[in-house]
This record gives structure tokens, C-alpha cells and sequence, in this order.
């Protein structure tokens, strides 16, 4: 046998995302809504009456408009209403303030804002992450360097190379704990640092396998525009990760400014190209040469080599009708 | 381009002390050639007839006798002028050089390189002589050879001014000559040389004077003990060793009719160049490529005679890779403008083999070593295009390379190109070559023939 119900339900005050704001329960009735004191449920809200309605009923609770002068509406109907039947989940407008009624019996799925939730993100603002994903950045910039020297390997040298990188790393991480602070009131530093070693990582691993596929498919422009925008989703990613681990509610609503950070980093990276484009008198010999790549690809007889180079003699032949700006 | 640092800088600084000697030169004032009223009558476009007949009588008479310095100076000052390209809207000089009279009707010959700027951009230049007892006037421009430096060259107010005889025949070896002109715009002067023959090695035919010529001498005579023109002052690479250009070519330039407007002179200009490249280019491709040896591989060597090879490889012992590096280039090109030069050939093999380190490393240096090319082609938007390029793998007898093919044209002369080619053998993971060639002012059909054959004859020689 249910236990005797003490009360009617529950009156929810709604945002605009969905979170509820407050939750009232109706115990007794008439249940007074309105802007005065004197009511069980208080709005602060200047579209509404100082007494705006009540509910009511018996077996079947009801709102009644207690003569409003901006009414009352169900959901987004714009009819306005002297009477609204009550059932669980019905949703309410009154002035600018959404409501939703619940039935006493209801069980309530968790609503309230959550505001740990970025921190938990994917687990990333833990000390082992850090360390890993630091030691992880470390190697690449570390073997970026050496690849890229030749001279003989000094440790003192390599680590001195490799620190500013790491510097930077460290820097961007705090800077991004910062802004965390002051929106959300904690820090996040080695999640904030696992992104953007991540990052590092991850630029230089598409950078690789880019110059890889160029090298073997011939395709040097196409490899360094898909570079260019395999950058810019990341750059996006990495935007969304830092917000996320900032931001207190849904990641949905991260993903417009982080596309749009990814965008304009687009367009920017587009626009030194342009710069390039300026006349030069040296040929650019802007290929990678990955050995094994090679390997995809057979090469091709002198003859064909050559019928395909017409093009760019072709492409030299268009420029040189063009007036120069 | 990655021609070695070293041979980049022995061409740059050879090619700015050519630049430097250009200069006009002082013509021999022959006496018993100045024209009797009725010769200078000659219809003007005789000037073959004249000049022959200038020749004959020059020859005849100055046989006879040899003259002194002081006596071919006195004789024939008055046929060696200042040419001046003058800035029209500063009013000043742009470049000085010299030239000589080789008409009755004011035609005057000096080197395409002094008037270059008049020909390229003729309303923001005028031309003017100025002879040594101060008079002057305006030229006009009537043909050139620009792969021989000349240029022809009419002033009404010259005519019946004396003129000099040219010899066509070539002087004995040792023989004294006199080169006439304006050094630094100091006023005309004389200076004696030896002759030393015509240049071996040189894709364009030289003589070599041992002398002094210096800058604002060019398009001057040099002139044998005679008083007949042998050369044209055209450069010096220092130290009394200088060139002229041999007289036969103001023959050539003198028996041919004038271009009448700017576009036909520019017409001719890039037959020229296109004549020229097909010439030697047709000469290299009919003899088989002289090769040599580069550790594993094969690759050309001297190509020809005027191709000059330097070599040389790294000594450092704490050296990662060790390299060894083989650069040819003609040592001579064609003046185009003070931007451009045309007609050249370089090339350069560079062999890398790694010592201690390791095959990831090593090709990224490789990658790096591919990436740099510090050749400046020279020329500007309004000269030539950027460059386009083709880039694939290349196999050919086993031997499996990258290889990028890179052109650009020249906006006025049609079906002109620069070439430049760099490819680089794949064949093994410690050791690998790059060669570049340098292709200037070739047409599609000789520099792709030509850039082609070049890239067939790496071999492999070891497999």
C-alpha cells in the first residue's frame, strides 16, 4: 500500500538551457504564484503579477489565471489560458519565466548543473596524464631537433633545444589555468597541460605521415594543404578540449567557438601563402624526401617524366601572357 | 640553387668583375681612311660597301708603317666616343661606356651592355656621345647582336666623322694592340695589351687581351699596330687579363639591315638567343657526355669544352657525413639587363654518405641539403614568370631517384625558359646524390632534350 501523499507535486523554475533553477514542492492549496511575498512561490520576474495564479484542485490539479495582464500559456503556445490542466512533466509560461509541474510520484532525473563536470572530462586533469603526455611532447620536440641537426649529439645541447618548446608547453597550459580560475574558480593546470602536450604530439605525428604521403604520391601541395587544415581541426579540438575543461555545463554548446577559433586559424594560415606568392627568382624546392615513402611508388621512365613536366612549362607559358601587377 | 657556396661565389665574383670592365673603348683614328666628300655622299644603306672599302685602304696603307702608342692615340681620338644611357627623368647618367665610328654617315659601334637600359625601357632613356673635344649628341639605336655584346648604334651629326677600319683576321699570338675608351668617365685613353689568342674554353667567342681594360672602356676598340679594329672591349677579369669581342661579329652586325621599330629589335634579339641555345645545345647532344666517376655513381662531367668542373669534399674529421662535391659551369653567359643574364650552363653533383649517423637523421639532412637552393637566376616580374614546377620519381637502369623539374619564361622573348633540375637518388638509405643543372634561356624542345639526357646519365656503376 503507497504511504498517503503530503503533497501535490513540485513546481520547477526553468533556464533557457533546460537546467532548472529552483524546485518548490506544492503542499498545500490554493498554491499562490506571483511577484509579492505573500506567495508560496516568489518570481522575481517583472512581467508577472504581484498575484499572477494559483493552483488548485482535487483529484486533478489545475493552474487558474487570477486575471494576469500578461496571461498564462502552455509550452510555446501563444493561446493565453484562464485554466491549465496540470499532468507530470507540463510545462508552463508565465511573464519571461519558464515552469514545469511534476507529479509527486515522479522520479527526477538529475537536472541541476553540474560544475565539476569539465574537470572530469575524459579524465585528463590527473598528475599521470601529465606526466606521460610531458614526457611524450619532451620526446617528440627532442627528436625533431635531432633530426634536424647535424652536429654531433651533445645531451646539454639537446635539452637546450628542446627547453624552450617545453617552456612555451608550460606557459600555455598556465595561461589557460588562469582564464579556468577566473571563470570556474579551479585551476585545471595539468589538464589544461595534457591538451597541449597532446597537441604537440599530434601536430607532429599528421605532420609526418603528410610529408610521408607527399613524398610518395608526389602530392607536396596537397599534403601541405591537408597539413593545413588537419591544423585547424586540431587547433579546434584543442580550443574545445581548454573550454571544456573550463565550462560548467553541456560540451555542445563549446563547439560554435571552437569551430570558429579552428576557422580563423584557417584563414590565417591562408594568409601567408598569399605572402608567398610574391615573385621570387629562386625555384622552390619545398619537398619532403622520406626514403621509405618511396617504396609505395614505382618511378617512371624519362620519357613520361618529362611529357607529364610539360605542364609546368605550360603553367610558365600562361603566367608569361598574364601583365605582371 | 645548392651549387656549392664556393663555386657560386668563384661565378658571382667573376661575372661582377666582367660587369665592372664594361666599358667602350677609344677607336683608332685612321687617317688615310677619312672619306673624301664624295665617299661620305655614300648612300648610308652601303654601309658594307664602306666599310669593305675602309678595310682594303686601312690595311694598304698602315702596313707601311707601325705606329706608336702616342701616334695611334693622335691619330684616331676622334673616332673613339663616350657613350652616355642617360636617366630621363633625373637627367643624369645611368651607365657610361664607349664606342667607335665604323661609318662616313654616323654609325657607331658599343656594346649591348651599355646601352641595355635604353633598349629594355627606351622612354626612361636617351643616348648620347660625347667626344673628347667636348662636343655631343643624341643616338639612336639601329640593331644589336646581344650574344656577341654589340650594338649599332647612328648619329646624324656624326657623319663625316673619321672612322675606323675593322680586320677580321685574327692578329699572331703576342702581337701588340691598343685598346681605346673611357675608364671611370676620366677622358680617353690608350692602353696597350698583347694579344693572347681566342678563349678555349668559352662558349662565346673571346679574345683574350692582356691588358687593362676597365669599367666605362667597353664598346671601345682595340686596335693592332695597324689601326685596324681586332675587338671590342667587352670585359676583364682582373689582373690585365681582358676579352674582346672578335671584330668579325661587327661584321656580321654591319652587313645585316636595321630594325625599324622596338619590336622588331626585340624580335631579333630573342632569335637570337634562340639560335644560340640551339646551337650549342644541338653541339652537346650530338657528342657522347663525358662521365665521371662519384663514388658509387656516374654522372657528367665536363660536358664540353667551355664547361668548367671544380671539385672538392669536406675535410672536417668530426664530420657526421662525409660529401664530396663536383660543380661545371660555363664560364660566360649573355648580358640581358643589369638583372638578367642568359645563355649559361651549370650544374653540380653532391655525393653525401653517412658516417656516423643514422638513416633517419641522415635524410633529413638530405631533405634539408634538397630544400636550399641559394642560385639567384636574377630577373624581375616584369622580366621573366615564377617558377612552375614538376616533381615524380625517375627510374631509369635501376637507378631510382626523385626529381623535380622546375621552368620559368621569359615575358619578352617567346619560347624562352630557365630550367633548373634537381634530382636525387633513392637507391640507398646511407648514401645518396644530388645533382642540380641550370638550364638559362633555352626553348622547350633543346632544354628538355637536353635536361632529360642529363638525368640518364646518373648511373648507378656499382650494383
Amino acid at each position: 500500500m503507497e504511504p498517503p501523499m503530503s503533497f501535490f507535486g513540485a513546481v520547477e523554475v526553468v533556464d533557457r538551457t533546460g537546467n532548472v533553477q529552483a524546485r518548490v514542492r506544492v503542499e498545500r492549496l490554493p498554491f499562490r504564484i506571483g511577484r509579492a511575498l505573500d506567495n508560496d512561490l516568489v518570481l522575481d520576474d517583472p512581467h508577472i503579477c504581484p498575484h499572477h495564479a494559483e493552483l488548485r484542485g482535487a483529484e486533478t490539479l489545475e493552474l487558474i489565471d487570477c486575471g494576469s495582464l500578461n496571461g498564462s500559456f502552455v509550452g510555446a503556445d501563444r493561446a493565453r489560458r484562464e485554466r491549465i490542466e496540470l499532468g507530470t512533466g507540463c510545462e508552463l509560461r508565465i511573464g519571461h519565466t519558464h515552469l514545469r509541474f511534476r507529479g509527486a510520484g515522479e522520479q527526477l532525473a538529475a537536472t541541476l548543473a553540474d560544475p565539476m563536470a569539465g574537470s572530469r572530462w575524459l579524465g585528463l586533469d590527473r598528475w599521470h596524464w601529465g606526466i606521460a603526455a610531458l614526457a611524450g611532447s619532451a620526446a617528440v620536440v627532442v627528436g625533431e631537433h635531432i633530426l634536424g641537426s647535424s652536429q654531433a649529439l651533445r645531451p646539454g645541447v639537446v635539452a637546450g633545444a628542446a627547453a624552450p618548446a617545453l617552456i612555451v608547453l608550460a606557459l600555455w597550459a598556465l595561461s589557460w589555468s588562469l582564464v579556468n580560475r577566473v571563470v570556474a574558480h579551479r585551476f585545471h593546470y595539468v589538464g589544461h597541460l595534457v591538451i597541449g602536450c597532446l597537441a604537440v604530439i599530434t601536430a607532429s605525428a599528421l605532420e609526418t605521415l603528410g610529408d610521408y604521403l607527399g613524398f610518395a604520391f608526389a602530392a607536396n601541395q596537397a599534403s601541405s594543404a591537408l597539413d593545413t587544415v588537419m591544423g585547424a581541426m586540431l587547433i579546434a579540438v584543442v580550443v574545445f578540449g581548454h573550454l571544456r575543461l573550463i565550462s560548467t555545463g553541456s560540451g555542445r554548446r563549446l563547439l560554435a567557438p571552437a569551430a570558429l577559433v579552428g576557422f580563423a586559424f584557417l584563414a590565417l594560415m591562408t594568409l601567408p601563402d598569399a605572402a608567398d606568392n610574391r615573385f621570387s627568382s629562386e625555384p622552390r624546392f619545398n619537398i619532403s624526401l622520406k626514403l621509405p615513402a618511396a617504396a609505395l611508388r614505382s618511378g617512371r621512365p624519362g620519357e613520361t617524366f618529362y611529357a607529364d613536366a610539360a605542364e609546368a612549362l605550360d603553367a610558365a607559358d600562361a603566367q608569361a601572357d598574364e601583365v605582371p601587377e | 640553387m645548392r651549387l656549392s657556396a664556393g663555386a657560386c661565389n668563384r661565378h658571382s665574383e667573376w661575372r661582377a668583375e666582367l660587369r665592372l670592365a664594361y666599358s667602350g673603348r677609344d677607336g683608332i683614328a685612321c687617317d688615310a681612311l677619312a672619306p673624301s666628300p664624295r665617299l661620305a655622299r655614300t648612300s648610308p644603306r652601303m654601309p658594307l660597301f664602306r666599310f669593305m672599302f675602309g678595310l682594303l685602304l686601312c690595311t694598304s696603307v698602315a702596313v707601311a708603317e707601325e705606329w706608336t702608342t702616342e701616334e695611334v692615340f693622335s691619330r684616331h681620338k676622334d673616332s673613339v666616343l663616350q657613350i652616355r644611357i642617360i636617366d630621363a627623368k633625373g637627367g643624369a647618367k645611368r651607365s657610361i661606356g664607349s664606342g667607335f665610328m665604323i661609318s662616313d654617315d654616323g654609325r657607331l659601334i658599343t656594346n649591348f651592355h651599355v646601352v641595355a637600359d635604353f633598349v629594355h625601357h627606351p622612354g626612361e632613356h636617351r643616348a648620347e656621345w660625347h667626344s673628347s673635344d667636348g662636343a655631343s649628341g643624341p643616338l639612336e639605336l639601329l640593331d644589336v647582336d646581344v650574344v656577341h655584346d654589340l650594338a649599332l648604334m647612328r648619329s646624324e651629326a656624326l657623319a663625316n666623322r673619321v672612322f675606323l677600319a675593322v680586320e677580321s683576321n685574327l692578329p699572331k699570338m703576342g702581337e701588340r694592340l691598343f685598346s681605346l675608351g673611357f675608364p671611370y668617365d676620366l677622358g680617353l685613353t690608350i692602353v696597350e695589351g698583347t694579344y693572347n689568342g681566342l678563349l678555349d674554353k668559352s662558349l662565346y667567342e673571346r679574345i683574350h687581351l692582356t691588358g687593362s681594360i676597365n669599367p666605362g672602356m667597353s664598346g671601345g676598340p682595340a686596335i693592332d699596330r695597324n689601326g685596324n679594329v681586332i675587338g671590342v672591349n667587352v670585359a676583364t677579369a682582373g689582373n690585365q687579363v681582358s676579352f674582346l669581342v672578335p671584330s668579325r661579329h661587327v661584321i656580321d652586325l654591319l652587313t645585316r639591315d636595321d630594325a625599324t621599330t622596338r619590336g622588331e629589335l626585340m624580335q631579333r634579339i630573342g632569335e637570337q638567343l634562340r639560335a644560340n641555345q640551339a646551337r650549342y645545345l644541338t653541339e652537346l647532344m650530338q657528342a657522347p657526355f663525358a662521365t665521371t666517376t662519384l663514388g658509387d655513381f656516374q654522372v657528367p662531367g665536363a660536358v664540353a669544352r667551355h664547361v668548367n668542373c671544380w671539385s672538392q669534399s669536406d675535410q672536417a674529421q668530426e664530420r657526421l657525413i662525409d660529401r664530396t662535391e663536383l660543380s661545371c659551369q660555363s664560364d660566360d653567359d649573355i648580358f640581358l639587363s643589369g638583372e638578367l643574364t642568359t645563355g649559361a650552363i651549370r650544374y653540380e653533383h653532391e655525393l653525401r654518405s653517412a658516417r656516423r649517423i643514422g638513416t633517419l637523421r641522415f635524410w633529413a639532412q638530405m631533405e634539408r641539403s634538397f630544400r636550399g637552393f641559394f642560385g639567384n637566376l636574377g630577373g624581375d616580374e616584369a622580366s621573366v614568370t615564377a617558377f612552375h614546377c614538376h616533381q615524380d620519381f625517375l627510374e631509369h637502369e635501376g637507378l631510382k631517384s626523385t626529381l623535380m623539374l622546375c621552368v620559368r619564361r621569359y615575358r619578352e622573348f617567346d619560347g624562352l625558359y630557365d630550367l633548373v633540375q634537381r634530382q636525387v637518388s633513392l637507391a640507398h638509405s646511407d648514401r645518396s646524390l644530388q645533382s642540380t643543372l641550370i638550364l638559362t634561356g633555352v626553348d622547350r624542345e633543346h632544354g628538355i632534350q637536353f635536361a632529360r639526357r642529363f638525368a640518364e646519365e646518373v648511373r648507378w656503376s656499382r650494383r
